[in-house]
C-alpha cells in the first residue's frame, strides 16, 4: 500500500512539474529557453513514474515493507521538526531548543521526566555556549541568551 | 619534480598549527562517527558543514578529509570487536574480523586493519596527487560538450553502481535534477518554480536536502529500529601485535585491495562500499585457503579493509579534477567549497595551488595521525557505542537544525530540512537511496548550463555534441562498461550445459 501511494505521488508531482515546465518558455534546439531542460526531465520522469505506478499496482503481494510511519518516535521528531521554526521565530533560542529537546527525550524514553528535563537544559544552555559564544553562530537570541553569553564573558 | 616541489608547497601549508589541529579533530571526529552505527561519513560532514563557514577554506577542506579518512578507520573498530559495522564500507569486515576476535585474535584483527588502511591511504594518495593533475591539465580542453558527456554518464554510472531497485535510482534522480532547475534561470534571469520565495530564488540549497536526506532521516530511521548490542569483546595493547604468518598472508592483500579500492573509487556511486566487496572475493579466490573465508581469515580483513581506504583517495580524483562528484560525500565536499566561493574544477590546481596540495599533504599527515590515535584508543573507542539513543538522537537533531541555520539564518531553510527528512525517512524506507538525488542535485546546474551552451554553439545540432573525440570517446567508453558485462554473461549463460539434478 505505502509503495503505491508514494509512486503515486510522484507520478502526479510529475505532472505538476511537467505543466510548470511548460508554462515557462521552451524555445527551440538552436535556441533553448527556460524551460527546456526542466521539460526534458519532466517528461523523463513522468514516464519512468508511470512504469512504477503500472509495476507497483501490478504486484499482488499484501505483506508491507518498511517500518511504519505512525509511529510515536518519528512521528515526534517530524512534528517537533516543523513546529521548531515557528518556536525559534517567536521565542528565540533558549526556550524553542529547550522545548524542542525536552519532547524529544520524552518521545525517547530517556530515563525519567526530571533526568530529561535537566538534560534538556544543560544541552540547551551549552549548545548556545558553544555555537554562539565559541563558533560564533548568529542565532536568535534575547535576554536570556545575552544575560548568558554576557555572564560567561562571551557576549 | 614539479610535483614534487608542489607537495613540499602542500606540507608547508598543512603543518601549519591551525591546520595540524583541524587534521587531528577531523580524525577524531571521523573515527567516533566511523564507530557510531547509523552516522556515517556523509551525514557527519553534512551536519558539520556549516560550521566551516569561520575556517579558511583550505582548513575546511583538510577537516573533511580526516573525517572521510577518520570513518573509514573508525567502521572496522565496531564490525570486528562488536560485529556491528560502523558505516557501510565495513559491512564485509564483520565476516572474518568477528570470527577472529571471538578465536582471541582481535587485536591482530585491528592492528593489521589499521596498518592496512595506512598503506592504501598513502598509495591513493599518490595515485591522486599524478591522476588529479593529469585529468586536471586533460580538462583544460574541454568544452560544454564534454562536461555534458561526464555528467550524464557519471549520473548514468551512479544509478547502475547504487545497488537497489533501478527504477527507483532513475526516479530519485530525475527527482534530483528536477529540484536543481528550482532558481533564477542563469541564462535569461526567469524565476523558474519560486512560488514567489525570495529565498527560493537562488535555488535549493544543499545543505538542508542533504542534511535533511541523510541526517535528520537517519535519526527518524535509527529512533524506530530495534538493535540489541552483542558482548564486546576487550583487546589489551600486548594482545596487538600480529603473528608473522598473519603479516606475511596480509602484505598481498593490502597492495592488491589499495590498487583495487583506488580504481573502484574513480567511478560514481558508493565506490569504498563496492570495493569491499570486489576485494573479498577476489581475495578468497586467489587464497591458498579458501576454507578458512567466513571463518576468521585474515585476508577477508586485510584486503577490504585497505580497499575502502583507498577507494577514498579515488573518489577526490573527479572531484578536484573536474569539478565533479561522484560519489555524495564528495558533494559535501563540494557544498564546503561553494560555502567559501571557490567553484572546483580544472582550473583549482593552477588557481587554487595552496588548497589543492595543501589538502592533498594533509592527507599523509592525517594517515599518520589516525594510525597513532587509532591503535592505542580502540577500547575508548568502541565504548562509543555504548552511548543510549534516547540522547544521541535529540543531540544530532540539534547540530542538524543549528547547522542548516547558521549558513543562511534562514527559516525557509529550516523548512526545507524539515520537508526532506520527513521525505527521507519515507523514500529510505521504502527502498530508494538519496545518492542519486543528491548528486542530480549539486550536477544538474552544471549538466543544464552545458548542454544549453553545447546546443546553442551547435545552433541546436545534437550529433556535434556528441561525436566530438572527446566526448564521443566518454560516450563510448560508458557504453562499453555498461553493455559488454551482461553481453558477456548471457553468452556464458548459453554456453553452460544445464545442470544435472
Amino acid at each position: 500500500m505505502k509503495e503505491r501511494i508514494v509512486s503515486l505521488g510522484i507520478m502526479v508531482f510529475a505532472l505538476v512539474y511537467l505543466a510548470g515546465s511548460i508554462s515557462l518558455k521552451v524555445g527551440t534546439r538552436a535556441q533553448p529557453g527556460a524551460g527546456l531542460f526542466p521539460a526534458a526531465v519532466a517528461f523523463s520522469l513522468l514516464a519512468i513514474s508511470a512504469l512504477h505506478v503500472w509495476r507497483t499496482f501490478r504486484r499482488t503481494t499484501d505483506k508491507e515493507e518498511g517500518n511504519s510511519w505512525t509511529q510515536i518516535a518519528p512521528a515526534g521528531i517530524a512534528a517537533a521538526l516543523v513546529v521548531y521554526p515557528i518556536l525559534l521565530k517567536t521565542l528565540d533560542f533558549l526556550f524553542s531548543t529547550f522545548i524542542v529537546l525536552f519532547v524529544l527525550l520524552r518521545l525517547l524514553r530517556f530515563k525519567t521526566t526530571l533526568i530529561s528535563f535537566l538534560t534538556a537544559l544543560f544541552t540547551t544552555i551549552l549548545s548556545l555556549i558553544v555555537f554562539t559564544g565559541l563558533l560564533g553562530v548568529v542565532l536568535p537570541s534575547g535576554v536570556m541568551e545575552q544575560f548568558i553569553l554576557t555572564i560567561l564573558g562571551l557576549g | 619534480m614539479d610535483v614534487l616541489h608542489q607537495l613540499m608547497m602542500g606540507f608547508q601549508v598543512a603543518a601549519t598549527p591551525i591546520n595540524l589541529l583541524w587534521a587531528l579533530i577531523g580524525a577524531f571526529v571521523g573515527t567516533i562517527v566511523g564507530v557510531l552505527p547509523g552516522i556515517g561519513p556523509l551525514g557527519s560532514m553534512a551536519i558539520l558543514l556549516s560550521f566551516t563557514l569561520k575556517m579558511d577554506a583550505t582548513t575546511a577542506m583538510i577537516f573533511f578529509a580526516g573525517i572521510y579518512y577518520g570513518a573509514m578507520y573508525g567502521g572496522s573498530t565496531t564490525s570486528i570487536l562488536l560485529n556491528i559495522p560502523g558505516e557501510a564500507a565495513s559491512v564485509v569486515t564483520c565476516i572474518d574480523g568477528y570470527k577472529m576476535a571471538q578465536k582471541g585474535r582481535a587485536g591482530a584483527a585491528l592492528t593489521i586493519s589499521a596498518v592496512g588502511s595506512f598503506v592504501a591511504g598513502t598509495l591513493s594518495i599518490i595515485g591522486l596527487m599524478f591522476a588529479a593533475s593529469i585529468l586536471a591539465d586533460a580538462a583544460l580542453k574541454f568544452g560544454p560538450p564534454e562536461f555534458f558527456a561526464i555528467g550524464s554518464v557519471g549520473l548514468l554510472f551512479l544509478v547502475r553502481l547504487s545497488g537497489g531497485s533501478f527504477i527507483k535510482n532513475v526516479i530519485m534522480l530525475l527527482l534530483g535534477l528536477a529540484l536543481a532547475t528550482i532558481g533564477t534561470d542563469h541564462l535569461y534571469g526567469t524565476p523558474r518554480f519560486t512560488f514567489d520565495i525570495s529565498d527560493l530564488g537562488q535555488g535549493v540549497e544543499f545543505l538542508p536536502v542533504a542534511m535533511g536526506l541523510f541526517g535528520i532521516a537517519e535519526v527518524m530511521l535509527t529512533a524506530v529500529e530495534k538493535e540489541e548490542l552483542g558482548e564486546m569483546i576487550r583487546v589489551r595493547m600486548r594482545d596487538l601485535l600480529p603473528t608473522l604468518v598473519e603479516w606475511k598472508r596480509s602484505i598481498a592483500p593490502i597492495f592488491r585491495g589499495s590498487f583495487l579500492g583506488f580504481f573502484i573509487g574513480l567511478l560514481p556511486g558508493p565506490s569504498p562500499v563496492i570495493s569491499t566487496f570486489v576485494s573479498y572475493m577476489i581475495e578468497k579466490k586467489v587464497s591458498k585457503h579458501p576454507e578458512e573465508f567466513g571463518e576468521g581469515a585474515i585476508e577477508g580483513v586485510a584486503g577490504p579493509e585497505s580497499a575502502n581506504n583507498a577507494a577514498v583517495g579515488g573518489a577526490y580524483v573527479p572531484l578536484l579534477a573536474l569539478g565533479v562528484p561522484f560519489t555524495p560525500a564528495m558533494a559535501v565536499v563540494v557544498g564546503a567549497l561553494m560555502l567559501h566561493g571557490i567553484t572546483p574544477g580544472p582550473m583549482m590546481m593552477t588557481e587554487k595551488p595552496q588548497l589543492f596540495w595543501g589538502v592533498i599533504a594533509s592527507m599523509y599527515i592525517g594517515n599518520v595521525m589516525l594510525l597513532v590515535l587509532n591503535l592505542p584508543l580502540v577500547q575508548l573507542f568502541a565504548l562509543i557505542t555504548k552511548v543510549p539513543k534516547p540522547i544521541l538522537l535529540p543531540l544530532i537533531t540539534l547540530m542538524c537544525v543549528v547547522g542548516v541555520y547558521s549558513v543562511n539564518s534562514s527559516y525557509v531553510d529550516l523548512y526545507v530540512l524539515a520537508l526532506f527528512g520527513i521525505l527521507g525517512f519515507i523514500l529510505r524506507d521504502l527502498g530508494y537511496s538519496p545518492a542519486p538525488l543528491v548528486l542530480a542535485l549539486v550536477i544538474g546546474p552544471m549538466m543544464e548550463s552545458a548542454m544549453r551552451e553545447s546546443l546553442m554553439i551547435n545552433q541546436g545540432a545534437i550529433a556535434p555534441m556528441i561525436f566530438r573525440p572527446i566526448a564521443g570517446t566518454i560516450y563510448l567508453a560508458a557504453a562499453l562498461a555498461l553493455i559488454v558485462p551482461p553481453v558477456v554473461r548471457a553468452i556464458r549463460g548459453k554456453k553452460k550445459p544445464p545442470a544435472t539434478v
